[in-house]
């Protein structure tokens, strides 16, 4: 396996307040990692220290053997690196067509373009039925959906996910947990920030547990679904 | 009857000129979030180049448009950097500076070129300057008519590259939200450049017309500052169809005012409506507006 992104010691700073306290993990390519934790712990300081959405106060991204701290994030994001912010990022006035279309404005592959444009419509059918209406008119799973849709529009091969489930029906969010799977089947790598720690897990093939800020434990998915401390913790005892 | 409809062509004439200058204002506040307050400026500038520019060169004010709307997208695009440094600066009130800075640009413009050229009224003489045309039964002058249809077909292209074009919905969505355009790859300093530039280049050709409509003088920017307000807060901070219809409301107000109540209360009956629309339509008449 090839190391995808290395994150070393990263440290975020807010004014005074202490984000992340260095902290360090891996990705390799094709996996799906997910960082769980509590509210607060971190976890989207983490994909924003990646994305250049924030600057690290110390530490250091690598993604691709290159080094890419400190990069601003519209060059972050010419690498193939693509950030699903928390809360969807919705750019409301512009229509789902819009939205997609925004995110190939550096791509020069045209064909392949296209090619992923036919693409994620297969993947979202709800999404090419409302292709011209405003995306602040669509429901929040159509928004997720469309925020992943975008994030594959820019031509990543690498997703950071900002909890994807949040303030989804549980329907909808199993219907975009079996997104993420099929997506990493074909060959996307992704990084996971979920608080719903039991789904996450159990699509994730490694995970990262976050507390305060710092990685509290690490392991196989698997094990960690069945290690005592983290049911207690954050599978609420099951 | 035929005051009034003397009154309302004009207006929507003067109105149709306003819509230029409103809708770059507008564009260039909703992506930069800058109040530019040497908007008036631009305009004396674009119209006192045109004047030297004919005095050295006799080519007509109207054939320099094309010219003048270029030179002074360049002058926008050089400058704009030096903006957004100062906003950049990490202060706490940097929306604050960004306005003292402009400011501060604006009365630089106008005492510079009083120095330079003081005090006289220069008038811009073209090629239309003597002509009337019939506009349904009412007689006006013929710039003024060739000035606010050129105007509207120059704010339609505007619409069109940014509603129809990939490098539009790039601004669009900087307008909304750099940091998410940022994630999808695109350079928000980038975009606000090619925004500051184009809205120098508008309201500077639009500086052409209005020095040739009127008279050109250091001071003749100060009006359309205060009118490119109004503009932008009746109709609704950054929105385009919103700038359009205030960019009229204007036009047809100021003309009104002038005929029926005399030209010194345009001003305070303009900023009594606009006390009324921030009041009862905070969001803009269109109330597309944020
Ligand atoms: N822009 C900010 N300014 C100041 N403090 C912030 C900012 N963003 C986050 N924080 C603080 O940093 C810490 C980590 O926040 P972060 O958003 O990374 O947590 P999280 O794990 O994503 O939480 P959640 O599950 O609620 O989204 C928290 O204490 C939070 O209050
Ligand atoms: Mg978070």
């Amino acid at each position: 396996m090839t190391k995808i992104m290395e994150v070393e010691d990263l440290e975020v700073v807010y004014g005074v307040i202490k984000a992340l306290q260095g902290i360090s993990f891996y990705i390799d390519e094709g996996e799906i990692v997910t960082i769980i934790g509590a509210n607060g712990a971190g976890k989207s300081s983490t994909l924003r220290a990646i994305s250049g959405m924030v600057r690290p106060s110390s530490g250091k991204v690598r993604f691709k053997n290159k080094d890419i701290t400190n990069s601003p994030s519209h060059l972050i994001a010419r690498q193939g690196l693509s950030h699903v912010p928390e809360g969807r990022g919705m750019l409301t006035k512009l229509t789902v067509e819009e939205n997609l279309i925004l995110a190939t404005y550096n791509r020069k592959d045209h064909a392949k373009v296209k090619e992923d444009m036919e693409e994620v419509y297969k993947q979202f059918p709800r999404l090419s039925e409302r292709k011209k209406q405003a995306s602040g008119n669509l429901s929040g799973g159509e928004q997720q959906m469309l925020a992943i849709g975008r994030a594959l529009m820019t031509g990543a091969d690498t997703l950071l996910l900002d909890e994807p489930s949040m303030g989804l029906a549980p329907l909808i969010v199993k219907e975009i947990f079996e997104v993420i799977k099929r997506l990493n089947q074909a060959g996307k790598t992704i990084l996971l920030v979920e608080q719903n720690a039991m789904t996450a897990l159990n699509t994730a093939h490694r995970a990262y547990i976050l507390e305060n800020g710092a990685v509290l434990k690490s392991g196989l998915a698997a094990d960690l679904i069945s290690d005592p401390e983290v049911k207690a913790a954050y599978l609420g005892g099951h | 009857m035929g005051l009034f409809m003397q009154t309302t062509v004009n207006g929507i004439l003067i109105g149709g000129i306003f819509i230029t200058i409103a809708v770059g204002f507008s564009i260039s506040y909703g992506v930069m979030h800058i109040v530019d307050f040497a908007v008036g400026e631009w305009i004396m500038l674009g119209a006192f180049t045109a004047f030297w520019l004919n005095q050295y060169t006799k080519i007509d004010p109207l054939l320099l448009i094309p010219f003048i709307a270029l030179f002074f997208a360049l002058v926008g695009y050089l400058f704009q950097p030096i903006i957004q440094k100062v906003v950049n600066i990490k202060h706490r009130s940097a929306a604050m500076m960004a306005l003292a800075f402009t400011f501060g640009l604006s009365t630089l413009l106008r005492g510079s070129a009083l120095t330079l050229w003081g005090f006289n009224n220069r008038n811009l003489v073209t090629m239309l300057s003597e002509m009337n045309v019939n506009l349904f039964g009412i007689t006006v002058p013929a710039i003024r008519a060739a000035a606010t249809v050129f105007s509207i077909f120059v704010t339609a292209a505007f619409a069109f590259f940014l509603y129809r074009t990939k490098t539009g919905i790039t601004i669009r969505a900087a307008a909304e939200d750099k940091t998410v355009a940022g994630l999808m790859g695109i350079d928000g300093h980038r975009i606000s450049r090619l925004v500051y530039a184009i809205y120098v280049g508008l309201t500077a050709m639009s500086g052409v017309f209005i020095g040739s409509i009127f008279s050109v003088f250091p001071d003749m920017g100060l009006r359309y500052t205060a009118f490119a307000f109004f503009v932008v807060v009746a109709g609704g901070m950054g929105s385009f169809s919103g700038a359009i219809v205030a960019g009229l409301l204007l036009g047809l107000i100021s003309s009104f005012v002038s005929v029926y109540v005399g030209g010194a209360y345009v001003f305070l009956i303009l900023f009594f409506i606009l006390y009324l629309i921030l009041v009862f339509l905070p969001k803009g008449i269109l109330g597309k507006g944020w």
